[in-house]
């Protein structure tokens, strides 16, 4: 006996015929299960096995039938009608399983005896099976065959488009005819394919769930829904000629997953496919995966990051604006691991593809080049520019040489930007700012001129030309570009300073010249464009000057009398004439007589109002750069009054203005810091003197420093900045949230080595970044400037530029809005070229 | 400031017409008398937009794009919508639903 012959008597000897055509069944085998429940009927003609063979004959005819072998289905079922169907259940489920072979007459036979509900439902049934199947069409069923053939022809002819025709061939059809849903099938396919989704739905809202009809219409509307699995891939294959959602979704979860190999694996063949479609959309999915391909390379390993561009610039479809990929690699190299000069090949490269490029018109071809050629003179920025450091720190500089370097490219590629687009006025800013990085205030105020030339009425320039002519103490230039800038806006505050300290520096002029009445009249006009200041101690020690130059004594001594009368502390009067004696010439004996009063009265008691009022004039001299004969002496004497202050009770403001005067001079360190202290003692909600503070703390050097603590007063200034009502404090806020977040980066990040404790010290790499931070930093640039001041000797009979010392000059308004950069800028340095 | 491709909610990639049918579009959706700073908003991004250079420079060297592949996938279902649905595809929809 063989192993199988013996399994199987083992088996019999298990189970029962009946259990053995039910695991049959559930074993899917239903061939095997008829003829095993034909040998046990045999064996005992029983109820419950004829019961059992029915049931075997209908599984399967239900699998030939899934199995779409329609034909040997209705073989078998014919075997089942020949065996007789005597279980009532079997009876209802095998007529509907007829109608689906194609048996409808049978069907009805076997229904015959039942409700007149069943025999419609199995009509409309069998009218669906016709529909779908009219190959089948059967002799028996001849009264709705016709019918049936009709809703075809409407279903073929509105495929062809013609819709009237097809609704015209279902006119006729009734509301209670088994047809009636086909009707209102095609009606909503008509409707559906025309975009009127509306009309469709209330056609296909009346369809019987049950039927063909409702099957087809829930298909279709669920292809608007968002979830692409709804779509049936016969659809797209129908459409496309291949299925494009699903792998499209499967790339969509790699993408998100950032599985880029997988994604490779299937990024030709989506492509492909795509391109099929619409090249446009092969060009889309291009453009989908640029940004994620340069974030990940950012992210990887340089070699990982190299293979990475390289396979995606042979799988992905070329951009008809960058078909060699030039433009794609420029970007890649100038990231963080990127290198400037290799981002600037590439960039070259590309300049030579826009030259025929067909993707561009012919004049966008030129504009391309020259934002091209910007775009490699942004890559040449000296690092102080470059926030490689956190920002509020100074950075290291470069040596000047390779500094110039940088700058001359910078100026050559813009120059040549401009060459190929002398219209776009964003380059002729760029180029102007790259000469004023370079303090060549001459060569910035010729670019200002040349975008005047192409944009007459921008704002930015006329102030910046204003300006320039204003250091150059030409003020009849600077009056003429103050007074277009605010044509143009006429309502902007940098326009009216800009005109009132033309007009103010235009009457001096007049009065250096003997030119009484016309300097009269320009004060007159400063007066009228800014009335706020006529009382100011400032505008009315000019006026005084400019009365007692035209030899107007009487007149100028009662000017100031009426002043001295109204102002509780003078001293500040008296220094601001004295400084503008030595501006307007004024003879010996009148300027030895002013600086007795100014002399005197600084040995008069200390007080607040005073210590506040000098600190004003004297910063307002120095912040708008007026220099003139004995500006250090005066400074000397105003830190000397100060100095004999630290213990007097100060007014808030008084004292915020005198620490601020002090903050610029760092030979005064000491003096700071104690009146830093008497303002945080006094004044503990002031956010001005805690913020001071905390910069002292941040003074020390790298061995020195207390992070924590500079953050610490920091944060508590930026919370009474940001409760406070004052406007000056409230505009402390970002410089806080600045400062806060450059020492939280520094302590955070490589550099926060350097507050950490080392033995012996920081490592020599960063003690020497350390000191190149410190050597460009803001304190040192002005210490420098102050020692060169006091070593400087002045010529008496120099006259400085006139500018005219506003009290408060109003900021600079913001200049045009800058897009953000896509892209970090490179962090490596130039190597300068040979 | 912000993005003005995000404000008009276009990709950077958009030429001229679609720039100023989006704009039309949204001021339409929020027209200066009801919505007054939505529509400034709108009004500066256009503005901005408007200028062929600033166009230019985005397709240029802007490597982001509010496009993705879902967006890819509505493209092609909509695509498939549009489209006549052959008879034989319904069917094979009856009978696999």
């Amino acid at each position: 006996m063989s192993a199988k012959d013996r399994k199987q008597a083992a088996r019999k000897s298990v189970f029962t015929p009946r259990q053995e055509v039910e695991h049959l069944l559930a074993k899917g085998r239903t061939k095997d299960a008829v003829k095993q429940a034909k040998i046990a009927f045999k064996a005992e003609g029983s109820e419950a096995n004829r019961h059992l063979l029915e049931r075997a004959y209908m599984h399967r005819v239900r699998q030939l039938l899934d199995e779409s072998m329609p034909a040997s289905a209705r073989e078998v079922a014919q075997h089942l009608l020949d065996f007789g169907i005597t279980h009532p259940e079997i009876k209802n489920d095998a007529a509907r399983l007829l109608v689906a072979v194609g048996m409808a007459q049978e069907a009805l036979a076997l229904q015959g005896k039942d409700t007149p509900e069943v025999r419609e439902r199995l009509v409309r049934q069998a009218v669906d099976h016709l529909v779908l199947h009219p190959e089948q069409e059967q002799v028996s069923l001849r009264d709705i065959a016709p019918g049936v053939r009709q809703v075809r022809l409407a279903l073929e002819t509105l495929e062809t488009g013609d819709e009237a025709r097809s609704l015209e061939l279902l006119r006729d059809i009734s509301r209670n005819s088994p047809l009636a849903d086909w009707k209102l099938f095609v009606r909503g396919l008509a409707a559906y394919n025309r975009q009127g989704l509306d009309e469709a739905t209330v056609n296909w809202n009346r369809l019987d769930p049950d039927r063909a009809p409702a099957r087809i219409a829930n298909r279709l509307l669920a292809l608007l829904d968002p979830i692409p699995s709804a779509f049936p891939a016969s659809l797209e294959i129908a459409s496309f000629g291949e299925p494009i959602l699903v792998p499209l979704r499967q790339f969509r979860d790699h993408l998100s997953q950032g599985e880029w190999d997988k994604m490779f694996r299937e990024l030709t063949v989506l492509r492909f496919k795509l391109r099929r479609v619409d090249p446009r959309l092969a060009e889309r999915l291009t453009l989908i995966l640029l940004d994620p391909l340069i974030k990940r390379t950012i992210e990887s390993p340089y070699k990982q990051a190299m293979a990475l561009v390289k396979r995606f610039c042979e799988q992905a479809e070329p951009l008809p604006i960058d078909p060699h990929w030039n433009r794609l690699w420029a970007l890649i190299w100038e990231g963080p691991q990127g290198n400037p000069d290799t981002a600037e090949e590439y960039w070259q490269r590309y300049l030579k593809d826009l030259e025929n490029l067909p993707a561009l018109a012919p004049e966008e071809r030129r504009l391309a080049q020259a934002l091209v050629w910007k775009r490699i003179a942004e890559s040449y920025t000296v690092p102080s520019d470059a926030p490689d450091l956190p920002p509020g720190l100074p950075s290291p500089k470069l040596p000047k040489e390779e500094i110039e370097y940088i700058e001359e490219r910078a100026v050559a590629c813009l120059e040549e930007s401009l060459r190929l687009g002398p219209g776009h006025r964003a380059t002729y800013e760029a180029l102007r700012n790259v000469y004023l990085r370079g303090n060549q205030r001459d060569q910035a105020a010729n670019v200002s001129r040349r975008l005047l030339a192409v944009f007459p009425e921008d704002f930015d320039s006329l102030i910046e030309l204003a300006e320039h002519h204003f250091r150059l103490d030409e003020p009849e230039l600077a009056l003429d570009y103050s007074r277009r800038a605010r044509a143009v806006q006429p309502l902007d505050p940098a326009a009216i300073t800009n005109e009132w300290t033309a007009r103010v520096s235009l009457a001096r002029k007049h009065a250096l010249n003997s030119r009484w009445d016309e300097g009269r009249a320009e004060l007159d006009a400063a007066d009228a464009l800014r009335s706020a200041l006529k009382e100011d101690v400032l505008a009315v020690a000019r006026r005084v000057a400019f009365e007692l130059k035209a030899g107007e004594a009487e007149r100028a001594s009662k000017m100031i009398d009426e002043i001295v009368g109204r102002l509780v502390e003078p001293t500040p009067f008296w220094l601001a004439l004295r400084i503008e004696a030595t501006r307007y010439k004024l003879p010996k004996p009148e300027k030895d007589r002013l600086e007795a009063h100014w002399t005197t009265a600084l040995t008069k008691k200390v007080r607040s109002e005073t210590a506040g009022g000098l600190a004003a004039v004297i910063s307002a001299y120095y912040k708008s750069e007026i220099d003139y004969p004995g500006r250090n002496q005066h400074l000397r004497q105003v830190t000397d009054y100060l100095r004999r202050t630290t213990r007097i009770k100060y007014r808030r403001e008084d004292l915020a203005g005198v620490c601020r005067f002090l903050s610029l001079w760092p030979k005064e360190t000491e003096l700071l810091d104690k009146l830093v202290k008497r303002g945080l003692k006094l004044f503990p909600k002031s956010p001005t003197f805690l913020m001071m503070d905390a910069l002292a703390a941040m003074r020390g050097g790298p061995y020195s420093i207390h992070t924590r603590k500079a953050k610490a007063q920091f944060e508590k200034a930026l919370k009474l900045a940001e409760a406070s009502g004052d406007p000056d404090e409230a505009a402390l806020v970002p410089l806080l949230r600045e400062k806060i977040s450059a020492l939280t980066d520094l302590a955070s990040g490589p550099l926060g080595a350097l507050f950490g404790s080392f033995p012996g010290g920081p490592p020599p790499q960063l003690f020497d970044l350390f000191s190149r931070m410190m050597e460009s930093g803001d304190f040192d640039d002005f210490e420098d400037d102050f020692e060169d001041d006091f070593e400087d000797d002045f010529d008496d009979e120099f006259d400085g530029g006139d500018f005219y010392a506003a009290p408060a000059p109003p900021p600079k308004p913001p200049s045009r809005p800058k897009k953000p950069k896509q892209n970090p800028k490179p962090s490596t340095q130039r190597k300068k070229r040979k | 400031m912000t993005d003005p491709y995000a404000t008009l909610g276009l990709s950077p990639h958009a030429d001229e017409a679609e720039v100023r049918r989006r704009y039309l579009e949204l001021v339409r959706e929020f027209p200066p008398d009801r919505a007054p700073e939505r529509f400034a908003t709108i009004r500066a991004a256009y503005d901005e937009l408007r200028d062929p250079a600033r166009r230019l420079e985005d397709r240029l060297f802007y490597s982001g794009t509010t496009d993705n592949l879902d967006a890819l996938a509505v493209d092609l279902r909509k695509r498939l919508r549009d489209k006549r649905i052959p008879l034989s595809v319904l069917i094979e929809l009856a009978e696999s639903s």
